[in-house]
């Protein structure tokens, strides 16, 4: 559960959509919010959203025989 | 941003810190800084090459949420291409789906990591594989 804190004006939007558009206010906050991440994380790579993680575990076996792209033998 | 194919050799070896092609694998991501786009079969086959280690499964599977990978789904058109395509032996489900994904989505680059290679390639699906030029 997350609770924020709007601007007057801003809630005052809301509900004017609420009334005009029949969309909650959860409905409208929940839409801006997915539009936000989709275009900002569409423009991280996927090596910055996996830095953090690449490598930390290990299988202690340096497998040659793994294929090039497909299935390892 | 760049789209590019991958299966799962590439991503195994990002994850297993032990993989001869490990850090390769890091520098491709990191210099390319291109978008990956891989199908469900891939992403299946990974984890199982990958289950040496439950967290290592947890972590591949986290970037994937955050969309390090664009994994997409398959329907009955790419189906009957991989149908197509398991004709010919041998059978590589996760290769397959990439072929067909590819022909739906248009995406004709694949990262191929290799002894020789770790860059993308423009993907022939009759069997070849030449250096992608943008």
């Amino acid at each position: 559960m997350l609770t924020i804190r709007l601007p007057e004006d801003i809630e005052m939007q809301l509900d004017f959509l609420r009334v005009v558009e029949h969309k909650s206010k959860t409905d409208v906050i929940q839409a801006a919010i997915t539009e936000y991440l989709e275009r900002h994380m569409s423009s991280v790579s996927a090596f910055e959203l996996g830095k953090d993680l690449f490598g930390r575990f290990a299988s202690s076996s340096s497998l040659q025989n793994r294929s090039t792209f497909g299935r390892g033998m | 941003m760049k789209s590019v194919l991958v299966g799962p050799r590439p991503l195994v070896a990002l994850f297993d810190g032990s993989d001869s092609r490990h850090a390769q694998a890091v520098d491709f991501l990191k210099t390319s800084g291109c978008r990956l786009v891989s199908t469900w079969p891939v992403v299946t086959d990974a984890c199982n090459q990958l289950s040496f280690s439950h967290e290592a499964v947890h972590d591949f599977l986290s970037w994937c949420e955050r969309g390090g990978v664009r994994i997409l789904d398959l329907g009955a058109r790419e189906i009957e291409r991989i149908i197509e395509l398991g004709r010919s032996e041998p059978f590589d489900l996760s290769m397959a789906s990439l072929a067909a994904i590819s022909e739906t989505v248009g995406v004709k680059e694949l990262w191929v990591l290799g002894k020789e290679s770790n860059q993308a390639m423009e993907l022939d699906f009759d069997g070849a594989l030449s250096p992608y030029q943008a």
